[in-house]
């Protein structure tokens, strides 16, 4: 037998005596602890990447409901906090969750966070770089996001969920919110000091991030934010952006 | 501050739960240990891990490698954790004598090798393969395991001890994990430190288990060190002499004072070993 084949063999004798007897002997008896161990380390992993969909439902749910994840969804890395990628569209099927019709997009939302959390460290963009840029090729510019940064447009007002279950921000301005008050663009970072944020977004401020993502060039960018509201302040969005580091960079399309 | 290597002195795992107070208080304690795995990528992690660095010789000791997976090594993970340790140049860096992955699906668990000479042949080709992707040598430490291989044809001293001759890595040897499989498995845990290298062992862990209902004891690192463990701790000392001990905690985690008090008594332990010198 392969070392390859001894270890699948091993793996299905974590879920069946007969088999875990024949390879282990008088030592069986212990097989089940790792189908137990890979199976809640899984469900620990998700409790840790997903905190507001398990404050939503509650620690029971939640396990139970990580459980079944688990037992389908194999995990691909030795970095548990990569595990969960997608347990939002999982959620999104799940019958016992039906009564929740929000709780896929906050899921999203929560995955969002655990991605900027553990993403790679970028240097902030200098300004100073922009003034240098050749007029003939301002044209050109377009602007980078962090790796950090993700973005959600939900029908559901999952920004002001998310914010509303924060544990040092529980205060009126954060009163628990009424699902059904209307869908919100949000906006995840990781701001100049480590923190992971959230922010509802106005649809030109979506527009606009979202060219930048698909690395349009400022001028399209900027057309689009433009058609969703004539008043968007792009010198004042730039700043803030620049500052809470959600552009790090920027390109000249030659 | 650059450590070349870890202190014979008692240290703590560091979990981050813990990394901030740690930071803030700077307790009196040799060295610490952390798993790469939780700051792989960037970010707040990273940047108080780096704070950490500053004061405290490091250890990494991986857990999601499975160095003896026959599927081979995960060449991603290979490059996130020599960046990790380029980035700040550990005092030592371990991993374990386990595998974790078929071609599809990874375990996160320390998954335990057949100990036999086709194992021990893969695990030294293994352990060269990671020691050149990571630019460094690695300690190997001794697993615990909740089930053995009928086939098994080695002693795991004799495994670990061939392993480290042959492939050049230090070993770090786990107390724990042996009184462990003396209860689960009915092996000899003074025989299994005898048959190893003194030379070899880089490093001690010392943690404690808990207690399935139907008497297999598991290896979760959530309670203090028992009486019995300790007592291992003395019978490796002497043997080895002065060597970095580390208290490994990973659930339930304590007050960080209590960590720290624990460890003081490894650190007696290491003071006596130098007072009858």
């Amino acid at each position: 037998m392969t070392l390859a084949e001894l270890q699948a063999r091993f793996i299905a004798a974590t879920h069946d005596p007969v088999a875990a007897e024949a390879l282990f002997g008088a030592s069986a008896k212990g097989a089940s602890a790792y189908a137990n161990n890979t199976l809640f380390n899984r469900a620990d992993a998700l409790g840790e990447a997903y905190p507001v969909v398990q404050q939503l439902v509650g620690a029971d749910f939640f396990g139970g409901m990580a459980r079944a994840y688990a037992r389908r969804h194999p995990s691909r890395s030795g970095d548990m906090n990569a595990y969960g990628a997608e347990f939002a569209d999982f959620i999104a099927q799940f019958p016992p969750a039906a009564e929740l019709p929000y709780l896929a997009d906050c899921a999203r939302l929560d995955w969002l966070c655990q991605r900027a959390y553990y993403a790679p460290d970028q240097p902030a963009l200098k300004l100073d770089a922009l003034a240098s840029i050749p007029a003939e090729r301002q044209a050109s510019l377009g602007f980078r996001l962090a790796d950090a940064v993700g973005q959600l447009v939900s029908p559901w007002p999952v920004a002001s969920l998310w914010r509303a279950h924060q544990p040092l921000e529980h205060d009126a301005a954060n009163a628990f919110p009424s699902p059904d008050q209307g869908g919100e663009r949000a906006l995840v970072w990781r701001d100049a000091h480590n923190k992971v944020q959230v922010r509802r977004l106005l649809p030109a401020e979506h527009a606009f991030l979202a060219a930048c993502q698909l690395q349009l060039p400022l001028a399209e960018a900027l057309e689009r934010a433009l058609d969703e509201d004539m008043d968007f302040d792009f010198g004042l969005s730039l700043q803030r952006w620049v500052a809470d580091q959600v552009i790090v960079d920027f390109h000249l399309d030659t | 501050m650059h450590h070349p290597s870890l202190p014979r002195a008692a240290g703590i795992g560091l979990r981050l739960p813990h990394i901030r107070q740690f930071l803030a208080e700077r307790p009196a304690i040799a060295w610490v240990e952390v798993h790469p795995e939780n700051y792989f990528g960037g970010g707040a992690n990273l940047a108080a891990l780096h704070a950490v660095r500053e004061h405290y010789p490091i250890s990494l000791h991986g857990v999601g490698m499975g160095l003896g997976s026959a599927c081979g090594l995960d060449a991603e993970h290979l490059r996130r954790f020599r960046s990790l340790v380029d980035a700040l140049e550990p005092a030592s860096v371990s991993e374990h004598l386990c595998w974790n992955r078929t071609a599809d699906e990874c375990f996160n668990d320390l998954l335990p090798l057949p100990y036999s000479e086709a194992a021990l042949a893969f695990m030294v080709e293994q352990v060269d393969q990671a020691q050149t992707a990571l630019g460094r040598r690695l300690l190997i430490e001794n697993l615990s395991s909740y089930v053995a291989f009928a086939d098994d044809t080695i002693a795991e001293g004799e495994f670990l001890a061939e392993l480290a001759r042959r492939s050049g890595c230090g070993l770090l040897l786990d107390l724990n994990n042996l009184y462990v499989n003396e209860h689960n498995l009915g092996r000899d845990a003074r025989s299994a430190i005898a048959a190893l290298p003194t030379a070899a062992i880089g490093e001690i862990h010392i943690a404690g288990f808990e207690e399935r209902s139907d008497g297999l004891w598991l290896d979760t690192h959530g309670t203090p060190v028992r009486e019995a463990v300790w007592h291992l701790l003395d019978f490796a000392l002497a043997r080895c002499g002065a060597t970095p001990v580390l208290l490994e905690r990973d659930t339930h985690l304590p007050p960080l004072a209590e960590l720290l008090d624990e460890a003081s008594r490894a650190q007696r332990a290491l003071d006596q070993l130098e007072a009858q010198a």
